[in-house]
């Protein structure tokens, strides 16, 4: 299994950047991967939520809220399979430079007008590439009500649009509130609730891009 | 009794329900703009630079929208630095303005208790110059030892017409046998309220930034 940085990022603050990627850490410690996660927040969410009872299961977690987050996560990929990059909600450099050197981006957005119209500023930034890269990126659905008509309704103009969108979502649920409180996430809870069921389907969507693009990397260079 | 849509109908009805346009710019037309505008580079760091706004979001602003918030030029943060220390420095004069005229007037106390008749009046009013030409020092005043006399002479016998003949009654007293410590008290309490009286005028009349020169307007008033 091939080492990737993996960064969350959005500049619309409480889409859920910290939660996802504080779950999906969690989900791959837990299944025998070697997780890390660069809070790159200066808000701190994920280095307050380290500090509580459940640890984030064992995540390792490394604060570094400066421009220089990228070097962080560059040097931890080579000892972590899985290195996630928490970024602010808002434009900054570090996120810049963090998206530069990611090998997948995540971009969580809410079903709400607000939320997709910033967030289509950062996925401006993706398609029109960073430092002369175009990371792969997938924006994910996060806080939606099941079933609802907002949610489909947004997803399939993202989709008609142009822009790729994984299919699992994560349901806006009072667990990551309450797991929150241990200092840990659904998955750590209850593994297999359906908040946790949630995680591991998009961690999985996740791995298998990440896979595919390794093939195609290997396929180039061969 | 009237019916309510519920159930699996009710639903179909609620998903068919059409919405608005939510994605306002697609992918293709954010590859269009990318050769018109600069990659993104995190490097280098400028702090001033205003984020690139791409041609999407430079879209007219509708008709209706009505800019409430005024723009207000905030002070520079150096005026205002500048500001808070001038504040400083003038209550800080102040102060050492108000101790100036409370040690005179402790000293005009001692002298109207000279029991010696008309001689007390010339200690306090010699006090009162020494006073205000501190207080010119202080405030950076040219000081005229003649025209202050003059107008502290003026302030006892007229502005406050009281004053000196308080201070000449009490000073007439001693010539009259058993008044004696009546008088000196008397006098010695007056000559301390009237040296406040003259400092405090002199220290409004300075922090308003007028000199001596124009002071008699004040006394004229």
């Amino acid at each position: 299994m091939a080492h990737s940085i993996i960064t969350v990022a959005t500049m619309k603050g409480g889409s859920g950047k910290s939660t996802l990627a504080s779950c999906l850490a969690a989900h791959w410690q837990i299944n025998g991967r070697n997780a890390a996660i660069i809070d790159a927040d200066p808000q701190r969410t994920i280095a307050r939520l380290v500090a509580r009872e459940k640890a984030l299961g064992g995540v390792h977690v490394a604060e570094d809220a400066t421009e220089d987050a990228f070097k962080t996560a560059q040097r931890l990929v080579g000892d972590y399979e899985k290195v996630i990059i928490d970024t602010p909600g808002f434009r900054s450099q570090a996120t810049l430079a963090c998206l530069g050197v990611s090998d997948f981006v995540l971009v969580p957005v809410k079903p709400s007008p607000f939320d997709v119209d910033r967030m289509l500023d950062t996925l401006n930034i993706l398609i029109n590439g960073v430092s002369g890269r175009r990371p792969v990126f997938r924006c994910v659905l996060t806080q939606t009500t099941r079933e609802s008509v907002i949610a489909k309704h947004i997803r399939s103009e993202l989709a008609e649009a142009g822009f790729p969108v994984l299919d699992s979502e994560m349901t806006n649920r009072v667990v990551y509130a309450e797991a929150a409180l241990w200092g840990g996430t659904p998955s750590l809870l209850d593994k297999s609730g359906p908040a946790a069921r949630e995680i591991a389907a998009i961690a999985d969507e996740v791995e298998q891009i990440c896979e595919s693009m390794i093939q195609v990397k290997r396929a180039a260079s061969a | 009794m009237r019916e309510h849509d519920s159930g699996e109908a009710g639903r179909k009805r609620m998903n068919k329900k059409k919405l608005p346009k939510a994605v306002l710019r697609t992918a293709d037309e954010m590859r269009g703009t990318a050769a018109e505008q600069p990659q993104e580079t995190p490097h280098p760091v400028d702090l001033n630079e205003k984020p690139a706004a791409s041609s999407a979001n430079q879209r007219s602003t509708a008709d209706n929208v009505i800019e409430l918030v005024p723009k207000i030029e905030p002070a520079p943060a150096d005026t205002i630095i500048v500001s808070q220390a001038h504040d400083a420095a003038a209550a800080l004069r102040r102060r050492k303005a108000v101790a100036i005229v409370e040690r005179y007037a402790n000293w005009s106390a001692v002298g109207g208790a000279i029991p010696v008749p008309l001689a007390n009046a010339a200690a306090i009013t010699a006090l009162m110059v020494r006073m205000i030409k501190s207080l010119s020092t202080l405030y950076d005043v040219p000081f005229e030892q003649n025209r202050t006399r003059a107008a502290v002479v003026g302030l006892m016998g007229g502005v406050l017409p009281t004053g000196l003949a308080t201070i000449a009654t009490s000073t007439l007293t001693y010539f009259i046998p058993g008044y004696g410590m009546l008088s000196l008290a008397v006098s010695s309490v007056t000559s301390s309220a009237y040296a406040r009286s003259i400092g405090q005028l002199y220290i409004e009349h300075f922090e308003i930034g007028a000199t001596q020169i124009d002071f008699k307007k004040i006394v004229l008033r």
